[in-house]
């Protein structure tokens, strides 16, 4: 396919009322699927893992903090869509259906922070009230789970029988709250310049595939 | 003038020009790091009325891949800075320029600035050495660890200049000893581990290509200048310490240095993700150093760009743009000087921005418009 500057402006003198025309179509399309569409908002929160201190297995003489859970395995646990109680999707998503805890997954992101011993939640719902609402929800559930786990290893560290002194757990570091519930300051999506730009680069191609159609017919 | 004669004075006005506007940059430092693409774009609008040319379906894959990236590409939590994304969307851009513009070529005799420079070049470099050493004092052990430039770091000067050596000696056939002399002067004093990967491979071809006594000068050339960098850079040093290895190390085993997770991500995490931060602070500094902040882990402090596109475009889409490069390239020269062409640029790429590096890039444009202008006189008649 041969291009030139003269083959460009021949075709912009010859179809530049329809190239306008189709930009203003896909431009107030744009408009009006930005106005109709739900706004997302965004709510993060960071949590700490509980740590244990024990004496390093490689070096006797050193005690070395490890994590009483592994962050990667705790983030795929929140993956399963059965994970959460019945009146958790219903006072967050509405209804309990498989559907809604599907989405639910899908909008909760999860990342390793710090060391790999900070896991942030980034939530993203339709509606600013709703969002915030799972959010304080889920670090209500997570927190509660993550401290149940704490109190669980602890006394089971206690109270096994016969505990090898060397494997003893020395020290722990309690689960943290390490950054509270953080809205965005306005939705995130839909990105209105985006989409715009998005809509004016997709008319031009429109209006070339157009004018082609045109030559085409014509003859 | 009895020897100075006037063919060499525009070289003299030249080497001044060069040496004031290096110690303006030297004394106060002004930001240049999109003076290449400024260029790249007047030249685009300059040689907008001259475009005609075939343009194959790359064209349109650089196109979709820019979009895609742009488009498409996940957004991270708003609580993070947002990525200098455009250096990341650079090389698709390149890649429909390239494949635009390729047998657009300049009006202007390219070889006669192409020789200006392959000699003005390293007079620049010790210019820049002797402003250190007044700076600063310098003894000669000090110089020889510094990096001196003229206007970009150096690794992008390099390859720049490489392409150059590449226009006289590959594309133009003057196979003289002095324009190699002047390259591994050039590797030796700007002291750059990527530009001394780039010289070993152009010293293989060249090898090849030249009689038993160059090759003997070649392989002692070669050796000179591992030996005076590995003094000035620590090669010795354990390949592990070095910043780039340490990077790809540490996005590898964010993949568990395993093949199929890396598979697992086709597309790479796209052009707005922040390296992991358990990743950013394993590589100390690294984050501030590039963006000025510690808390902003953007895939630029990966510094390499097959590290950065690994994780950024994934495994497909980094091994596709070299070959982009390569087929567009091939179609103008051949295949044998489109190796020989990218192999700047792409050695480049093991150390720093590589493909998305404007200077690295108009060292590839020039190569193809020198080969057209060496191939067909005619093109350069009107000047």
């Amino acid at each position: 396919m041969n291009i030139s500057y003269r083959d460009i402006t021949s075709w912009f003198s010859s179809n530049w009322k329809m190239l306008i025309l189709i930009e203003l179509v896909c431009v107030l399309a744009t408009t009006v699927y930005l106005v109709l569409t739900p706004r997302i908002y965004e709510a993060d929160f960071s949590i700490q893992m509980p740590k244990v201190q024990k004496i390093s297995t490689t070096n006797g003489a050193k005690n070395e903090w490890t994590m009483m859970i592994s962050g990667l395995d705790y983030m795929r646990g929140w993956q399963n869509p059965l994970r959460f109680p019945n009146e958790f999707i219903v006072n967050c998503m509405g209804s309990d259906t498989n559907q809604n805890r599907k989405k639910f997954v899908n909008a909760n992101q999860m990342r390793l922070q710090n060391h790999g011993d900070v896991i942030q939640f980034s939530l993203k719902l339709e509606g600013l009230e709703t969002t915030n609402r799972c959010a304080n929800l889920l670090l209500y559930l997570v927190w509660n789970d993550i401290n149940q786990t704490f109190d669980n290893e602890v006394r089971r560290e206690s109270e096994a029988p016969n505990n090898p002194s060397l494997f003893a757990a020395i020290n722990y570091e309690k689960p943290g709250l390490v950054d509270l519930i953080r809205m965005s300051d306005s939705f995130i999506k839909p990105e209105i310049t985006k989409n715009i730009f998005l809509a004016i680069i997709l008319g031009l191609f429109i209006a070339i595939f157009a004018a082609r159609l045109k030559v085409k017919y014509r003859a | 003038m009895p020897k100075l004669g006037l063919n060499q004075l525009p070289f003299f006005g030249l080497l001044v020009a060069g040496c004031i506007l290096h110690s303006l940059i030297f004394f106060y430092p002004i930001p240049v790091y999109y003076l290449p693409d400024l260029f790249l774009l007047i030249y685009l609008v300059y040689k907008l009325p001259d475009l005609n040319q075939d343009i194959s379906l790359i064209f349109f894959l650089g196109i979709a891949l820019l979009m895609g990236y742009y488009f498409f590409s996940p957004q991270p939590p708003e609580t993070e800075f947002a990525n200098n994304y455009i250096i990341v969307l650079k090389p698709f851009a390149y890649i429909c320029i390239l494949a635009l513009y390729s047998r657009n070529v300049p009006q202007v005799k390219l070889v006669y600035w192409v020789r200006q420079f392959l000699v003005l070049y390293p007079c620049i470099l010790l210019w820049s050495l002797f402003l250190v050493h007044l700076k600063e004092n310098a003894n000669l052990g000090h110089l020889m660890s510094v990096r001196p430039y003229f206007i970009f770091e150096n690794n992008f000067e390099i390859t720049f200049y490489l392409n150059c050596f590449i226009i006289v000696f590959f594309i133009r056939k003057e196979r003289k000893w002095f324009d190699f002399g002047l390259l591994a002067t050039v590797i030796v004093l700007a002291g750059s581990r990527s530009g001394l990967l780039s010289f070993a491979v152009i010293c293989i071809y060249y090898f090849f290509s030249v009689s038993l006594r160059q090759k003997l000068v070649t392989a002692l050339l070669a050796i000179a200048a591992v030996w005076y960098i590995a003094r000035g850079r620590n090669l010795s040093a354990p390949v592990s310490s070095i910043d780039r290895v340490q990077s790809l190390q540490a996005i590898l085993s964010h993949y568990g240095n395993s093949v199929l997770e890396i598979l697992k991500e086709p597309f790479g995490y796209g052009i707005y993700e922040k390296v992991p931060r358990y990743i950013c602070i394993r590589l100390p500094d690294f984050a501030e150093w590039f963006t000025g902040n510690p808390y902003n882990c953007d895939p630029l402090m990966l510094q390499a760009f097959y590290t950065r596109a690994l994780y950024q475009f994934g495994i497909y889409v980094t091994l596709l743009i070299p070959i982009l490069f390569f087929l567009i390239v091939k179609k103008e020269t051949g295949w044998k000087l489109a190796f020989i062409i990218l192999t700047p640029i792409a050695c480049v790429a093991t150390s720093v921005g590589g493909f998305s590096n404007g200077l690295a890039f108009w060292g590839v444009l020039i190569s193809i418009y020198a080969y057209l202008q060496f191939r067909n006189p005619d093109l350069t008649s009107k000047c």
